[in-house]
């Protein structure tokens, strides 16, 4: 560390994801955990990673990309979305089945 | 692990919730009907939906940051919990599932008793809770909003199941307006009641939404994978299963499925079967699981930044849990 502060973090497109559509808005903040970036669209993945990339190399992943979600949490999610893919792919079809159709007390939909 | 204690507070805000009925309830046969739809929404046990998420959830957020339980607390939870059995009733009307007692009134009573519990009740409570009078309208007007979430959401999943083919986005937007952000407004209030630092109402206010929605999701493929046959294929209704498979397939088996979803009402149990095999061979079953494994794992993780006192913090991970296919016990 020279001293300085850490570069500021430009967002120049998050206020254009934002407006885009309140979709995507609702994708980045409540969805942003829960969504691979395959599922994201295109264009927003991409504004996805400048923003993870900028957030990176200036050192500062607790940028919000929206609704309180950080980059740290979407890298993390990330993460995870890698952790379950490897764990999911362990298990045959048959297992996942078996596992799903004990329903774990969920009672029916209306009570979910 | 002692599991007493729960068992102790949610048999008191059981109770309140009947004694709350009787309170506000303006004439008595309009207490006996609402008792009546309350019971029955709770006969089916602890380990049903309506009790671990009415009763048991505002219990445990609340024992995650303070250890002690109030009356405000339980007047909390039987406000929670009366709402909560106005929904599933009002669910079980429109799909037309009503069973036991219910069925034996006129569905008009059971829909006229629903809404008093959706709409009056839980309000009343919470304006006469023993607390501070900004807390209780705080919480009151947490509830008003709640509940303008889960309306939206209503409307939302009426209208994608409308649309035939909605997008997955559309029923993903349905389920946290619907499932999540209910699960939210519980758990944000208890938090809330229990004077939580805003950080921690904001922790535990994620962890409800994303255990809501895992709950939902794990939900819409027990009720396609399940023993009993399926309540959406005979309702027609899509759920993220199969909006997700319309999204993958082509125009062919896109066409193909929509003509065995139409003769669902003649031969349940063959396009049952069927309607499995085709998300199990497309890759969407595993999906949907993905997808229910990230909602479980966001909302243990935010129950770590929460950080709740040992006792509620297992039975806590214990709920996301259930909602789990990986890490079901």
């Amino acid at each position: 560390m020279d001293g300085r502060s850490p570069p500021r973090l430009l967002l120049p497109n998050k206020q254009s994801i934002l407006k885009t559509d309140t979709n995507i808005r609702h994708l980045l903040g409540y969805h942003a955990l829960a969504h691979p970036a395959k599922a994201y669209p295109p264009d927003v993945r991409a504004t996805l990673q400048t923003i993870g990339t900028r957030a990176v190399m200036s050192n500062n992943t607790q940028v919000s990309i929206g609704n309180d979600v950080t980059v740290s949490d979407f890298l993390a999610s990330m993460e995870a979305a890698a952790v379950h893919t490897a764990a999911l792919d362990a298990i045959s079809d048959e297992e996942l089945e078996a596992r799903i159709s004990k329903d774990g007390g969920l009672g029916s939909s209306g009570s979910c | 692990m002692d599991r007493s204690w729960l068992a102790e507070r949610v048999g008191r805000a059981r109770d309140e919730s009947f004694v709350a009925i009787e309170r506000f309830s303006r004439r008595p046969v309009q207490a006996a009907l609402l008792k009546k739809i309350l019971a029955s929404a709770l006969e089916r046990g602890a380990d049903h939906g309506v009790c671990r998420m009415a009763l048991q959830l505002p219990l445990l957020v609340h024992a995650g940051i303070r250890a002690a339980a109030d009356e405000s607390l339980y007047k909390l939870a039987a406000a929670l919990t009366v709402l909560e059995a106005g929904i599933y009733t009002l669910d079980h009307i429109v799909d037309r599932e009503l069973d036991g007692p219910l069925l034996e009134l006129p569905q008009t009573l059971v829909l006229l008793g629903s809404i008093c519990l959706v709409s009056h009740l839980p309000t009343q409570v919470l304006l006469d809770l023993p607390c501070d009078p900004q807390l209780a309208g705080c919480l009151a007007r947490m509830l008003a909003d709640g509940l303008a979430q889960i309306g939206a959401g209503q409307l939302e999943d009426v209208a994608t199941g409308a649309a035939g083919a909605a997008p997955s986005e559309a029923i993903q937007l349905a389920v946290t307006l619907k499932s999540g952000d209910r699960r939210a407004l519980f758990t944000s209030m208890a938090a809330t009641l229990a004077r939580g630092t805003p950080p921690q109402v904001a922790a535990y206010t994620e962890f409800g939404r994303a255990l809501g929605i895992a709950r939902q999701l794990r939900s819409d493929l027990v009720d396609l994978f399940g023993t009993r046959p399926s309540r959406d294929l005979a309702s027609g209704t899509l759920t993220m299963p199969l909006a997700l498979y319309f999204e993958r397939c082509d125009e062919t088996r896109s066409a193909q499925m929509k003509r065995l979803l139409a003769s669902a009402p003649r031969e349940p149990q063959a396009v049952q079967r069927q309607v499995r095999e085709h998300l199990r061979d497309s890759g969407v079953l595993r999906e949907v699981v993905r997808r229910i494994e990230q909602q479980c794992a966001l909302a243990l993780n935010r129950l770590e930044q929460a950080q709740p006192v040992q006792r509620a913090a297992e039975l806590l991970r214990d709920l996301v849990r259930s909602a789990s296919v990986l890490q079901a016990r």
